[in-house]
């Protein structure tokens, strides 16, 4: 049984890697480190562009959706205001023919007017407003 | 103490340093593991490869939960076994490529007769059933150690023991 042990032991102790194992091994390893370090260079490039790119986007977005939205309020505002002036001034014109009921009435409906029309321009975005900022 | 050396390497970042460390320890561990999976010598160094490059990637990831051997030996089981299923189905240790690296060792140690005798050898240890065989081959590759064997093939030593006491029995008959 030892002469087989012996046998057996020099058969396989013998077996080992080639002797550029370790060379090849540090070949692959050094060119998958340079890949690697040259991928992430190009990642945090591309992030970075990227990112740049976001940032100016959102900028120019902004100032327009700021002109936009100026510009859509303040025509509003003007058209709103101006429509009020002539209703007023259309309320003063009949007001001595109306009653007292009649009157009320028609100052509710102003008032309800004015209500929404400000309820449109501060809560919900007209929808010019958002179909130009869109485009 | 080789894992303490490791995880203090790939702290510091000397990922390579770490790489070199596990490679004089282990090398010769993951290729005769590999050897005993697949019988084909150039496959098995191809898989050795394989197994550290994936330990070089995986270095930053290491769990400290696991020794390095363990660690090591269950990648390389892991990508032989990969590589047994896309290899050609008939490799064997008595290959001319096995053989002929038995013979050039054995030739280089000045031994009389001992390449054909390795050659003979190889021939009747591949006729063993597989986990005998690979058995047999860690077994008398790794100094005669049952620990070292069983940690490899992931079995009891119990185990090793009694596939080694059946295979050298067969080999007897056998010769």
């Amino acid at each position: 049984m030892n002469t087989l042990d012996d046998r057996l032991s020099r058969t396989f102790r013998a077996i080992d890697v080639a002797a550029d194992f370790d060379k090849r091994l540090l070949a692959r390893v050094h060119a998958l480190s340079r890949d690697s370090r040259e991928n992430q260079a190009q990642r945090a490039d591309a992030a970075r562009r990227w990112a740049r790119g976001s940032y100016e986007q959102a900028r120019k977005e902004l100032r327009l959706w700021r002109w936009v939205a100026f510009r859509t309020l303040t025509l509003d505002s003007v058209a709103g205001a101006t429509l009020i002036i002539v209703l007023l001034l259309a309320l003063l014109r009949v007001a001595p023919g109306l009653g007292v009921y009649g009157l009320s009435l028609v100052v509710s409906a102003l008032a309800v007017g004015v209500a929404a029309f400000c309820v449109i321009q501060v809560l919900l975005p007209s929808a010019r407003t958002v179909a130009r900022f869109r485009r | 103490m080789l894992k303490a050396k490791v995880i203090e390497l790939v702290r510091s970042g000397r990922r390579d340093e770490a790489l070199a460390a596990i490679l004089d320890a282990y090398k010769r561990k993951v290729f005769g593991l590999a050897l005993s999976y697949l019988r084909d010598r150039e496959a098995a160094q191809d898989v050795a490869q394989e197994v550290f490059i994936k330990v070089w990637k995986a270095l930053p990831r290491y769990d400290e939960r696991a020794t390095v051997s363990t660690w090591i030996y269950t990648i390389t089981r892991n990508t032989s076994f990969s590589a047994i299923r896309a290899r050609r189905p008939n490799a064997s240790l008595s290959d001319p490529e096995v053989m002929e690296a038995v013979e050039m060792s054995a030739a280089a140690r000045d031994e009389d007769s001992s390449a054909v005798d390795a050659a003979a050898l190889c021939k009747l240890v591949d006729q063993l059933p597989v986990k005998q065989r690979q058995v047999v081959m860690l077994f008398y590759m790794e100094e005669q150690s049952y620990d070292e064997v069983a940690e490899m093939l992931a079995m009891p030593i119990g185990t090793v023991k009694t596939l080694l006491h059946r295979a050298r029995a067969r080999l007897q008959e056998l010769q």
